[in-house]
């Protein structure tokens, strides 16, 4: 009974959720990005491991870890439907934002408890001051040679918090990648430097390092 | 667990020694530690202080037990590197079949260190860090499909981390400076 209630008449359907291509989505989005998450600079892509076709990271004898590649909602689908019901429109009968391609982009969800929370995950409903697809976005983090990042103005300092950006498993990652590429042993002059910034900036077929805009940050900082 | 220690060694050091401070000449020196307490001697002994703590407890309660009771002389045993890491190494003795050695460093040390170096224990899964080090041994060679293939496979079982992070970045930046 509940599932007739909850059928809609023909044509109602114009929603994400009833959306039945989002693995083709997400796979089109992480192309785009670079294989890179849009909300943490993750790899997403085949670097990540073996994938499956709902996005989650699948171990070898076929267990799912609750780590996926998720087509992300820059403003919550929630707040979408909110919007249109709010303008007096009916929810898949009208194409509102949670459908708008510049409202989704790909991320690593790293789900499991609270505690283990960051990027998509740790969003919720909540909306973000500072989106990735605004422009400039990147100049207003700071990002440190020890992999945290701060924001540069109250809305970035506001979406450091939401996004949780300095959890410590992922600035661990960050840390990292940074590490491994500004190692000063590796660094004899100038050149290196800007060679560091150009692979940070260059796709490399079709792939751009993990956090490259972290450790492009990093590396800029020595140059000058 | 941590707060009926405390309550029983506090109700041991009222009863047993209301002769510093009868209740009734309580006064403001003795906030915010009773005078009682801060001058009860004595020898505690306790097995395992970490027994049934949570993490952040264990972080705390040498430190809690000392300046609560500042004139009683505890001597614990644990196995969690979260208290060892609160004490001074002149606070702490290695207990083997046929020695008591005292560390060189202990206090504000990680517990990783701790489990590895003071208690000869794994930092992590001893399989998982074989592999772990094949892959970094992997990058050194330049063999670096052969790497990327193990850490896809072990991302897809454990997830990321931070060595494991290390080492794709490694490779990434070997592909993309050659060095």
């Amino acid at each position: 009974m509940s599932i007739l209630n909850n059928q809609r008449p023909v044509g109602v359907n114009l929603d994400y959720d009833s959306f039945t291509r989002k693995g083709e989505l997400r796979q089109e989005l992480v192309v785009h990005q670079k294989g890179l998450c849009a909300l943490t600079g993750a790899a997403i892509d085949d670097r990540l491991g073996s994938i499956s076709s709902e996005g989650n990271l699948t171990t070898p004898s076929g267990a799912t870890l609750r780590i996926k590649v998720h087509n992300a909602h820059l403003k919550p689908q929630a707040e979408c439907v909110r919007e249109l019901v709010e303008r007096g429109e009916e929810p898949g009968r009208v194409v509102g934002e949670d459908m708008d391609h510049r409202n989704i982009v790909a991320a690593l969800l790293v789900e499991g408890a609270e505690a283990e929370m960051f990027g998509a995950a740790a969003q919720k409903d909540s909306l973000l001051p500072v989106r990735p697809t605004d422009a400039g976005c990147e100049a207003r983090f700071r990002f440190s040679g020890i992999g945290t990042v701060d924001g540069a103005d109250d809305r970035a300092r506001d979406t450091v918090k939401i996004l949780k950006l300095c959890h410590r498993t992922l600035a661990g990652w960050r840390r990292e990648a940074i590490e491994a590429f500004i190692d000063p042993s590796m660094i004899e002059s100038p050149a290196d430097i800007d060679a560091i910034i150009a692979a940070m900036t260059t796709p490399a077929n079709g792939k751009l390092p993990a956090y490259c805009f972290a450790i492009r940050q990093v590396a800029e900082r020595l140059r000058v | 667990m941590m707060l009926a220690l405390v309550a029983d060694l506090a109700i041991k050091a009222v009863t047993q020694n209301n002769y510093l401070v009868p209740p009734e000449e309580l006064g403001p020196e003795d906030e915010p530690l009773p005078k009682v307490l801060r001058e009860t001697p004595g020898v505690v002994l306790i097995d395992e202080l970490d027994v049934h703590l949570h993490p952040r407890w264990q972080r705390r309660v040498a430190t809690d037990l000392k300046t609560t009771f500042p004139a009683i002389q505890f001597v614990c045993t644990s196995h969690s590197p979260l208290v060892i890491g609160e004490v001074l190494p002149e606070e702490v003795r290695l207990l083997d079949v046929d020695k008591a050695e005292m560390p060189a460093q202990s206090f504000g040390m990680d517990c990783n260190w701790i489990i590895e170096v003071l208690m000869g224990g794994a930092e992590r899964n001893p399989e998982i860090k074989k592999r772990l080090d094949r892959i970094f041994g992997l990058i050194d060679r330049k063999e670096l499909s052969a790497a990327e293939e193990e850490i896809r496979n072990l991302r897809c079982e454990m997830g990321n981390s931070d060595r494991l992070q290390r080492a794709a970045s490694l490779i990434e930046r070997v592909k993309l400076l050659a060095r």
